[in-house]
């Protein structure tokens, strides 16, 4: 009775059929829009609050220029309407895709996100991986030798790792490496004299599609101490999540029974805990993606990397506002987006949990 | 086939040294059921967890030897006794909820154990690595599936792909079952594994266990707290308090005719539907804390109430009273 009659697919999930996983993933992305909204309007409403007109800032304090094409200037940007109808302006525009000119460039944001998106992914993608190339790790091995010499360096270096200051640990870095050993550059994305045709806009990337590899090697190189200074706090905070969940999973019945299994002892951890210790971790990381839009302003700004963070920065000073509500709403869309994917990682990692 | 001679397994902790097992001697032959019967904290478990050596820390096992068919375990090197644990010593555990790894399907968690100590091995043959291992695979999950069969989970190749939470209670302690019988083990520890369950589901579970015992032959040591259960289900019984054996025997004698006071106390503490309206017997006082429990004397002192002066300062022994029963009991001196 039991062996005919029921078959299920033989790699399908809980029931549910096939299409169920795709169809909440679309409901999700779909709930992102009126999230999206409220930032936009949070987000313009913001910067009006600042002190001082971009026009004003672009003119300098005692102007030559008349107050007629200052009028003018206004005007072309619409600084002279009331602050509602600049704003339904802007949600206007933004629903046909348009973020509007940068004041101060006079190109459209799209184009100067365009621009600059490469060279930020690109380093937030290496400061991720290496944050987490040595984040887990070190956690794990960490809550393996609780206690003994070794945890309580890796803890406190990882402590250190929190609450240093990006800044800071930019310049110390390049102090050391740059300045005093002469090892790696300071600033930029690659050698300068080096010139490698875009293709995708990553550099570690496009050198490699043109078998350029000593512009390869630069691009790494530039690439290592800002990716490096903006993963130190992501690596210490995985670490400790990590660690402190694996100790948790460690106490759990489960391993023990892995154990008496005669499930080797390393793939007691490896797979029995880590999987289980992983499920916190992930959910700390997809905030961290959070931190790490947060922490590419300082260190693009400190390495001189041409990204997105730098660019914002200087629009901020500017009160170039279309480029920072641009900007600020490409941050948003991204971490929404980020944790869209923990989400659905989740649902891998965890069975008991449904999108 | 098992026997244990002066075992003891002592916790280092912040209040001193508590001596979980304290000297414990047990023998098992093949093909017979001991039960290791006592209250919580009497050093059952710990007794099982040593045979497998996966005390937890700070435990330690510090004295004894663990004669597995002849050999000593406690002298095996980690990777032997790796390969012992679930092949030829299977272990269960009390709380079925709490045992399955929650994040892998339950199929697969009955496979890792076929899988690790090679029971289907792969072809020789075969022109590529990963076709041999699809079939090494397959066979597996044949193998896994008939598993499954025999411990009565129905509709196993749909099962195989659940997770641990979409099964209930006794569904799980029925695939962790199947894991323990896929190497088919010698000797098989079980750890309460009722306890948990209800009480119908309970009687399934025995069953179970009683088919494995007749029909393969698996020698088993059956944890519990119920002399009930131990009654019905065990050919012999040892009874534990404070990490020693105060009395050991075949099922008929302990039960029939039981000489220790805790013995008898356990017995009488067993509700009947016969007995009318009448309080249920409770041994009087608690397990004493086994971190200041003194080197001499009776620890089951204080609650006995047949407990004479000499009680107290007296090193007693494992007395043989008669062919094969042994009482720790001043009385039987």
């Amino acid at each position: 009775m039991s062996k005919k009659g029921v078959n299920a697919p033989f790699y399908s999930k809980v029931d549910g059929g096939i299409f169920m996983r795709e169809a909440k993933v679309l409901k999700r992305v779909l709930y992102t829009i009126p999230i999206m909204l409220a930032i936009a309007i949070t987000v313009f409403i913001f910067m009006r609050f600042t002190p001082g007109d971009p026009v004003d800032i672009m003119m300098g304090k005692e102007s030559m220029v008349s107050q007629q094409d200052i009028e003018l200037l206004k005007k072309e940007f619409n600084l002279d309407k009331p602050i509602y109808t600049q704003l339904y302006i802007f949600l206007a525009n933004l629903l046909k895709g348009d973020l509007g000119k940068s004041i101060t460039k006079g190109v459209p944001v799209i184009e100067l996100i365009k621009e600059t998106l490469p060279a930020t992914i690109e380093l937030a993608l290496a400061a991720l991986t290496l944050g987490i190339l040595i984040g887990i790790p070190i956690g794990i091995i960490s809550s393996v030798k609780q206690n003994s010499w070794l945890d309580r360096s890796i803890m406190a270096i990882s402590f250190t790792g929190i609450s240093m200051p990006s800044f800071w640990l930019g310049l110390i870095l390049i102090l050391i490496f740059s300045a005093k050993l002469n090892l790696l550059p300071s600033q930029g994305r690659i050698n300068f004299l080096i010139y490698i045709p875009k293709v995708t806009g990553f550099y570690t990337i496009d050198s490699l599609l043109a078998g350029d590899w000593e512009a390869f090697l630069s691009s790494i190189r530039h690439l290592f101490l800002p990716a490096l200074t903006l993963s130190a706090p992501l690596s210490a905070v995985l670490a400790r999540v990590m660690r402190s969940s694996m100790l948790e999973v460690l106490r759990n019945d489960y391993v023990v029974f892995a154990r008496a299994k005669g499930v080797p002892e390393k793939l007691v951890i490896l797979k029995h805990a880590v999987r289980n210790a992983l499920i916190p971790t992930v959910t700390v990381l997809g905030m961290e993606v959070g931190a790490l839009l947060g922490g590419n302003m300082i260190v693009e700004n400190v390495f001189g990397w041409p990204g997105i963070g730098r660019l914002v920065v200087n629009a901020i000073f500017d009160r170039d506002y279309p480029l920072v509500q641009g900007v600020v709403m490409f941050y948003a869309f991204t971490f929404v987006m980020a944790n869209l994917l923990v989400d659905i990682l989740y649902t891998y990692l965890d069975p008991k949990i449904e999108l | 086939m098992l026997e244990i001679r002066n075992l003891k397994v002592v916790f280092q902790t912040d209040r001193g040294v508590v001596k979980a097992v304290n000297g414990i001697d047990l023998s098992l032959e093949r093909g017979k059921i001991l039960g290791l019967v006592g209250e919580s904290g009497s050093g059952k478990s710990m007794t099982l967890l040593s045979i497998l050596r996966l005390v937890p820390y700070p435990g330690k096992i510090v004295e004894g030897e663990i004669l597995f068919e002849g050999e000593d375990l406690l002298k095996k090197s980690a990777s032997q006794m790796r390969e012992i644990r679930g092949k030829d010593i299977a272990m269960i555990f009390q709380d079925p909820m709490t045992t399955l790894n929650p994040v892998f399907p339950v199929g697969e968690q009955i496979r890792e154990s076929l899988r690790v100590h090679n029971i289907i091995k792969p072809e020789k043959e075969g022109i590529l690595g990963f076709l041999r291992e699809r079939d090494r695979r397959k066979k597996e999950y044949e193998k896994v599936v008939e598993l499954m069969e025999k411990v009565g989970i129905s509709y196993p190749e749909k099962r195989y792909f659940s997770y641990p939470h979409q099964f209930s209670g006794g569904m799980q302690q029925r695939a962790i079952i199947a894991i323990a019988l896929s190497c088919n083990p010698k000797l098989l520890l079980a750890d309460e594994p009722t306890t948990a369950l209800d009480v119908t589901i309970q009687a399934q579970i025995l069953d179970l266990l009683r088919q494995i015992n007749e029909v393969n032959g698996t020698s088993i040591i059956f944890v519990t707290h119920d002399l009930a259960v131990a009654a019905e289900f065990c050919d012999e019984i040892a009874v534990m308090y404070a990490g020693q054996i105060v009395e050991k025997g075949p099922v008929d004698k302990v039960i029939e005719e039981p000489k220790h006071p805790y013995t008898k106390g356990l017995l009488r503490s067993i509700p009947k539907i016969t007995r009318k309206k009448e309080k249920l017997y409770v041994i009087p006082g608690n397990v004493p804390d086994l971190a200041f429990l003194p080197p001499y004397g009776c620890p089951f002192y204080e609650r006995c109430e047949e407990a004479v002066e000499e009680c107290k300062e007296a090193t007693i022994p494992l007395i043989e009273v008669s062919d094969g029963e042994f009482v720790r009991c001043i009385k039987y001196l």
